[in-house]
């Protein structure tokens, strides 16, 4: 049929050359150029085609190699190949299906796939009658070739074998599947795999002769449900995950056989079978089946997940758990962190998981996975199951079972949302039998307690205002904290992580302990080693912000402040280190307010120092040897502004005598948007308490801000956006009439937003309305004349802030723009009405008359109906909002 | 127990080592820090001067285990399309592997399956190792949630920073554990790794390219045309 031969001394020279790239010690690069020049040469793949189909005197490595290269090459070379070259290739490789080596039928099988993925199946009807004439033969390599063919075409484009194609009666599909719920028999292990992975491929697409056979292929299923073989077990499995997800329907006449075969091979003896078994639970619940089918197994059930939940021989978290907590952390231990920067509103949710906890899974966490699910579909009624098992794991004696006690604690932490309502009764017993695991010997437990604790810390707080409950409140709190001081690191970073829940719950509700609190935390200070130390920080930082103010008493400040201070004076303004410190101070500068003036004068000044070394080393990078890194220049700029938040005014001496007018000014203008996003940010702050002395560069900063609203859409620049366009209006309420140069630039830019609020975030949106309320108030004879324009997107805007004093400012803009311009907003009066029917209460007395004014004006002005006309198009309950301001 | 029956033998096509050795497949599109990866190890036999993978550079890396010394051939291989070379042929007798993606790059995660794919055609059950690579850089495009490849597929996955040394060796651990099937085993030194942070020359990294191109495009010296008039 093929008349095409190579020529003997380019077969030796291309094979010698695969060979070459296969060893692992030749040159690279210089085969790949002799490679590339070959592959100029038309009939290159026919060359190739040979050595894989004919090379008999060849090592199966080279065969396989060439023809994996010819199945690349094929990639950008099919379409636009001589046909006679690809006639020869196609028909070379078919009878290597049946090859009797198995690297070469696999192979064939692999070019063949990429074949059919590039150029369809309706040139090459050959390739079908192939497969079906070696499915039907009786020699095992043709049967397993074929198979493997097929399986990879299943996987790779399924739905070209369920297509009509042009010269056949029907769907190859049609043909092919009977075959393969037939070999589900085969006492061959490799093609019963083969067959019913190619299958299962098909449960998506749902081919209508799949959909026919349906009772077949789940008797199939069941048939091989006990096969010897675990991949085969594990395809059965993955078979049910699957039709559970997408066709329940085809499952519920068999649903008490196959939950009961689940329930089995959850318990599998392969991990893996075992683990995809344990898929089907979750995938149940998902599906939102009706629950009444699981409840009569979960007697069963409960107790294989508990026992799946202990620790496996070979899980990482056993070795990690040895490791000692004096050895110093490498880098390679430490995951690179990173400083946001500030941000005036409130930020969209971002998941700040840098846990790597969410990426482990096995059958310990998917049964842990199962158990939450099952919690929160049947509640409370599965406690009566579960808690026999775990009273009795909890109180096994001796070593060996410390995993089932782990395990037994682990369920209580899993199932603590789920079935709050019977556990909250026992609260107080489960605090009081899982406090002394704290102390448990063994590393995982204890650190496994201070997770499962954690899951139940709000409730304990609710419970908190009667001894009993404030006991079990402190109970908790003195016993994460002793662990805290825990030698092992994995416990230390368990307890501090279960304290940090514990800090952000309770709030103000620490403020009595924080003396023993903040001793805790010092001494982790001092003896963490770097990876943990971070979490310290953070949890330091979390304590400021719950109790705020509460935390500016001598005595704790003598317990904080002086080993904060040594780490500070001990690091180099060029140590990364340094940046957790920063935010440290940040958190406690804004927390004592005015308390902190005491430690400010070298903070500020060191702040300042950092910023004008980094932006030196910007310029001239080889001056001082050290690396250029912009979140120096950020940190700093942050923790300037949560001083100047907590000083207020008392930062005004502080300023005056550095240069951070100028350096401020820079940050503004430069190119990273996080600098320039904090850089806006104490523009902002510094512009509420001490404008003045902005005062000489002020116009240089109004115009470098407004210059940020330009392109709001830019996806680096949105949050630069929302704190420059806040900055302004804290600028314009203080330096007023100062700002009519660039109103109408920022007006302009302002109205865009407000007009095409979709998509934008929440904050700029607020941000821009609040600015814009405020520059109106300023300079209403400015904005004013073209209140028309933006009246209703404003307004709607103005409705979805709540009360604060921004809001106030912004309505004082509304009032006097509407008393310089009335007509400019009788168009819109009923959007007016809305937003003044967002307040809850407006708390300034002048401005509610001045609100009343403005709604009784319009009463007055449209008294030809108009004014009826717009109230009875508001809802109810907007206009009853509205009987408060005399209308 | 002597290190040599804790592993399995070294395979052919190897340059022999008197301690057990491994071939390491490491996969992954280009870009995607494969090569700054392997080369933080630094006893291996390799020079520090940047140069693009052409096909595939092959590296042994030695630790250092409470079972002794084991070596893994690092078979780092291009990612690009145009340097590919024999691409999946290099896979042939691998005996674990790396899929490598960049967190910040979503679209080298979804080329993952592909990956993996074409990996587990040729070497059937070998234990793989997924490695999400770059977390030093702020902006992630994949989330640590986004990634679920692992768990449909079995393998096992590490966040790393081939910049920061982040995780350097829990691939290489869980591997070794694997093919020693030993879940005790652990490393008992640590290798020399090359300081965080040393920067690729992106420059010379795309003139070296170039000039890789022009050379393949040339006609080698000793061309015999007349072979392929088939």
């Amino acid at each position: 049929m093929s008349t095409w031969q190579p020529q003997e001394e380019g077969l030796k020279e291309i094979c010698g050359l695969v060979e070459q790239q296969m060893s692992p010690s030749s040159d690279k690069a210089l085969i790949f150029q002799q490679l590339q020049h070959y592959s100029q040469f038309p009939d290159f793949n026919n060359y190739l085609t040979f050595i894989f189909a004919r090379a008999q005197g060849k090592s199966v490595d080279v065969r396989q190699a060439a023809g994996l290269l010819l199945k690349n090459n094929l990639r950008t070379a099919l379409k636009g190949m001589p046909p006679a070259n690809l006639q020869y290739i196609k028909s070379e490789l078919l009878p290597c299906m049946g090859a009797g080596e198995r690297f070469i039928r696999s192979t064939a099988g692999t070019i063949i796939s990429a074949i059919v993925q590039i150029g369809g199946i309706a040139d090459w009807l050959d390739l079908l009658n192939a497969l079906v004439e070696c499915l039907d033969s009786n020699d095992i390599n043709h049967l397993e070739g074929a198979m493997d063919a097929l399986s990879k075409i299943c996987e790779d484009v399924p739905q070209v074998l369920d297509s009509d194609i042009p010269g056949l009666s029907e769907r190859p599909i049609n043909v092919f599947l009977p075959r393969f719920l037939h070999l589900f028999e085969s006492p061959n292990a490799s093609l019963r795999k083969l067959s019913l992975g190619s299958v299962n491929q098909y449960i998506m697409l749902m081919p209508s002769v799949l959909y026919v056979s349906m009772d077949k292929y789940l008797r199939g299923l069941f048939i091989l449900a006990n096969d010897p073989t675990p991949e085969v077990r594990k395809l059965v499995c993955v078979a049910f995950v699957q039709l559970i997800e997408v066709r329940p329907s085809f499952l519920e006449p068999h649903l008490k056989d196959l939950l009961q075969y689940i329930l089995q091979v959850n318990k599998d003896a392969d991990e893996e079978v075992a683990l995809e078994a344990c898929e089907f639970w979750s995938a149940y619940c998902d599906a939102q089946l009706p629950p009444e089918n699981l409840r009569e197994f979960l007697p069963s059930l409960i107790p294989v997940l508990l026992s799946n939940m202990a620790y496996a021989e070979d899980d990482e978290a056993l070795l990690d758990a040895e490791e000692d907590g004096s050895q110093p952390d490498r880098d390679q231990d430490v995951k690179p962190r990173f400083h946001s920067s500030r941000f005036h509103g409130t930020e969209d949710a971002e998941d700040d998981d840098d846990d790597d906890i969410v990426n482990i899974w096995n059958l310990r966490k998917c049964s842990a996975a199962a158990l939450d699910i099952l919690s929160n579909v049947f509640g409370d009624e599965i406690l009566p199951m579960l808690m026999p098992i775990v009273q009795a794991n909890l109180s096994a004696p001796g070593d060996e079972a410390w995993k089932a006690r782990e395990a037994a604690v682990l369920a209580l932490g899993a199932i603590a949302e789920g079935c709050i309502n019977g556990l909250y009764p026992l609260l107080s017993e489960i605090v009081s039998f899982l406090t002394p695991l704290l102390d448990d010997k063994f590393p995982l437990i204890r650190s496994i307690s201070c997770w499962t604790l954690s899951r139940f810390s709000k409730y304990v707080i609710q419970g908190t205002g009667h001894p009993e409950g404030d006991e079990q409140f402190k109970k908790l709190l003195v016993g994460l904290l002793r662990r805290i001081l825990d030698e092992n690191k994995r416990v230390q970073e368990a307890a501090c992580s279960a304290f940090a829940t514990l800090e952000e719950d309770a709030a103000e509700l620490m403020t009595p302990y924080m003396e023993v609190i903040l001793q805790h935390l010092m001494c982790a200070f001092g003896k963490y080693q770097k990876r943990n130390l971070r979490i310290v920080y953070d949890a330091i930082g979390t304590l400021a912000d719950a109790v705020g103010g509460d935390l500016n008493e001598p005595k704790y400040l003598e317990i904080l402040m002086p080993p904060l201070i040594a780490k500070w004076q001990q690091l180099s303004d060029s140590d990364k280190d340094i940046f957790p410190l920063l935010e440290c101070f940040t958190s406690i500068a804004q927390a004592l307010g005015t308390g902190f003036a005491q430690f400010s004068p070298p903070v500020f000044q060191r702040c300042i120092t950092i910023i004008q070394t980094q932006q030196l080393m910007k310029v001239q990078p080889a001056s001082a040897g050290i690396q250029y890194d912009k979140d120096f220049i950020v940190c700093s700029l942050d923790l300037l502004s949560g001083l100047t938040e907590g000083l207020g005014s008392g930062i005004e001496t502080l300023v005056s005598q550095s240069n951070l007018r100028n350096l401020l000014l820079q940050c503004c203008m430069d190119g990273d948007p996080d600098i320039r996003q904090s850089a806006f940010a104490l523009l902002g702050d510094i512009s509420r308490v001490c404008p003045l002395h902005l005062q000489p560069h002020l116009s240089d900063f109004l115009d470098i801000a407004a210059k940020q609203l330009k392109d709001p859409k830019l996806k680096d620049g949105i949050s630069v956006a929302n704190n420059a366009c806040w900055a302004i209006g804290e600028l314009a309420i203080k330096v007023h009439k100062e700002i009519s140069p660039i109103v109408m630039t920022v007006i302009s830019c302002l109205v865009p937003i407000l007009q095409h609020a979709e998509g934008l975030n929440k904050s700029l949106l607020e941000n821009s309305a609040i600015t814009l309320g405020r520059l109106a108030w300023v300079c209403p004879e400015l904005v004013s004349p073209h209140m028309e324009h933006f009246m209703q997107a404003w307004c709607l805007a103005l409705t979805m802030i709540r009360d604060d004093t921004e809001k106030e400012e912004a309505f004082r803009g509304l009032c006097a723009m509407v008393k310089t311009n009335p007509s400019g907003g009788v168009n819109s009066i009923v959007f007016m009405c809305k937003a003044i029917a967002s307040w809850h209460e407006i708390r300034s007395e002048d401005l509610h008359n001045e609100v009343c004014q403005v709604l009784q004006g319009y009463k007055q002005m449209l008294n030809n109906g108009a004014w009826e006309q717009c109230m009875s198009s508001l809802e109810p309950a907007v206009r009853d909002k509205l009987l408060r301001y005399k209308v | 127990m002597g290190p040599e029956t804790a592993f399995g033998d070294a395979l052919p096509n190897q340059q022999t080592v008197d301690y057990p050795s491994f071939k390491l497949v490491i996969v992954g599109d280009g870009g995607t820090g494969k090569t700054t990866f392997v080369k933080r190890h630094l006893t291996g036999e390799f020079e520090k001067k940047y140069e693009p993978t052409i096909g595939v550079e092959v590296h042994p890396l030695d630790f250092f285990t409470n079972c002794g010394k084991l070596r893994f051939y690092c078979w780092d291989t291009a990612g690009q399309e145009k340097f590919g070379g024999l691409r999946d042929g290099y896979y042939i007798h691998g005996q674990c592997a790396i899929i490598m993606f960049d967190v910040t790059a979503r679209l080298t995660y979804k080329n993952v399956p592909t990956w993996h794919r074409d990996l587990c055609r040729v070497c059937e059950n070998i234990p793989i190792v997924l490695c999400g690579n770059k977390v030093d850089v702020k902006n992630r495009q994949v989330k640590a949630k986004q990634v679920t490849f692992h768990r449909k597929k079995n393998l096992q996955y590490y966040e790393i920073s081939a910049k920061s040394n982040y995780n350097f060796e829990k691939p290489f651990l869980y591997l070794a554990r694997k093919l020693a099937g030993d879940a005790n085993l652990h490393f008992v030194e640590s290798p020399a790794l090359a300081p965080p942070e040393v920067q690729i020359d992106l420059v010379a990294q795309q003139q070296h390219e170039q000039e890789l191109m022009a050379a393949a495009a040339q006609p080698l010296p000793d061309d015999d045309d007349d072979a392929f008039d088939g």
